[in-house]
């Protein structure tokens, strides 16, 4: 049999973790739920009563059920040890550098560059989200794009006529086109990392997947969108350019020409969609 | 002809016995295993995904309803809650579930 492979010692810095006791029984499901309810818990702190509520009703409810399961001791031994788990991920997550990640900033000014909303900064922008600790150590090496077209308002240039395309289409937007972009929406939605979660659990419904099938999928999923997108915004923050909305605007001179939606901050470079997949 | 299926017969039935007796070995093996490697009886293969779909259902709503945050935020409940499920769960099932 292979070992056993724990993800501590190969995510960055994640800390040891409780172990269970040898020889004893744990129900999983329940380890599980006392883990993830307080991992969400943790993760959505403004979240409205109704939802706070709603966290604890489904904890509540799912180890009511497991309860007819096992012996008392058992479910105890395992709720124990998912909140015990849970606090050490929580407490590694908070040293992850998300506290920082909207620490003032400057955008820079001028016609190649994104232009924010608002000064300072909205809370949405996160311009040092690309400072994140990395999940996977190395896992932005080679990662970096490098720089996007040479912004230019020559008609002629290759940027101009990029732009020039981005308009065109939305002069002609088809009806099925206009409903597969409001699809794949972000925001207002379930977001965009809301997305994966919406479609790994599609898939796990689907072929009927066990405990061990979810747990490695949501784990790996997690980690992959995790990291792609510190490494995006890195991009984003170091070359600040132009949206289009911007330039449509101001250089194709439709001053009131608008997106089918808002499509956000900041820079457009690099899109977060191509560097996550959707 | 009855010599011949009387010694199959024989061969079958010893080579049964030899494969039942091998089977409860290995059964021992895990059992002993189990009590001393941190693994448990029953293994986290065993349960179905429900507990996970649930939690991913409400995580939905949550992101959902939250106001105000970078929508790439939402990539630390994501990524955090399944790493938090992968070790909560039993190890046993990760020795075939590698990440």
């Amino acid at each position: 049999m292979p070992a056993y492979q724990s993800l501590v010692g190969q995510l960055t810095e994640m800390p040891a973790l409780p172990q269970t006791n040898a020889g004893q029984a744990y129900h999983w499901a329940v380890s599980a739920n006392n883990a993830l309810a307080a991992i969400n818990r943790y993760m959505f702190p403004a979240a409205s009563d109704a939802n706070k509520a709603a966290i604890d009703s489904l904890e509540t409810a799912l180890n009511n059920e497991y309860s007819t399961e096992t012996t008392p001791e058992t479910i105890s031994r395992s709720v124990t040890f998912g909140k015990a788990i849970a606090e050490e991920i929580i407490n590694w997550a908070e040293s992850d550098g998300y506290l920082h990640a909207n620490d003032a900033y400057t955008p820079p000014t001028g016609a190649a560059f994104w232009v924010p909303p608002t000064l300072p900064l909205p809370k949405t922008s996160t311009p040092y989200w690309g400072n994140l600790r990395l999940l996977v150590p190395g896992s932005n090496n080679n990662a970096q794009p490098g720089a996007p077209i040479s912004c230019s308002e020559d008609p002629s240039s290759d940027f101009y006529k990029m732009v020039l395309q981005v308009y065109d289409v939305s002069q002609t937007l088809t009806p099925e086109q206009t409903a597969m972009a409001l699809y794949w929406r972000d925001v207002p939605g379930v977001t965009t990392p809301g997305h994966y979660v919406s479609i790994i659990k599609q898939v796990l419904i689907d072929s009927n997947a066990t405990l061990d099938k979810a747990a490695l999928a949501y784990a790996l999923g997690g980690i992959a969108v995790y990291d792609a997108v510190v490494s995006c915004w890195k991009t984003k923050y170091q070359y600040n350019l132009v949206r289009p909305i911007t330039y449509i605007r101001t250089v194709l001179g439709h001053s009131t020409w608008t997106p089918l939606y808002n499509a956000g901050a900041p820079g457009v470079f690099i899109c977060t969609c191509r560097c996550i997949g959707c | 002809m009855k010599k011949n299926i009387l010694v199959n017969g024989l061969i079958l039935i010893l080579l049964l016995s030899a494969c039942k007796k091998d089977t409860q070995i290995q059964t021992n093996d895990v059992i002993l295993s189990a009590k001393t490697d941190h693994r448990h009886l029953k293994q986290t293969n065993m349960y179905s995904s429900d507990v996970a779909i649930k939690w991913m259902n409400l995580q939905l709503r949550l992101m959902t309803a939250t106001t105000g945050v970078a929508n790439v935020a939402f990539v630390r409940p994501y990524a955090y809650s399944g790493i938090a499920l992968y070790e909560a769960v039993d190890p046993v099932c990760q020795r075939t579930n590698r990440l």
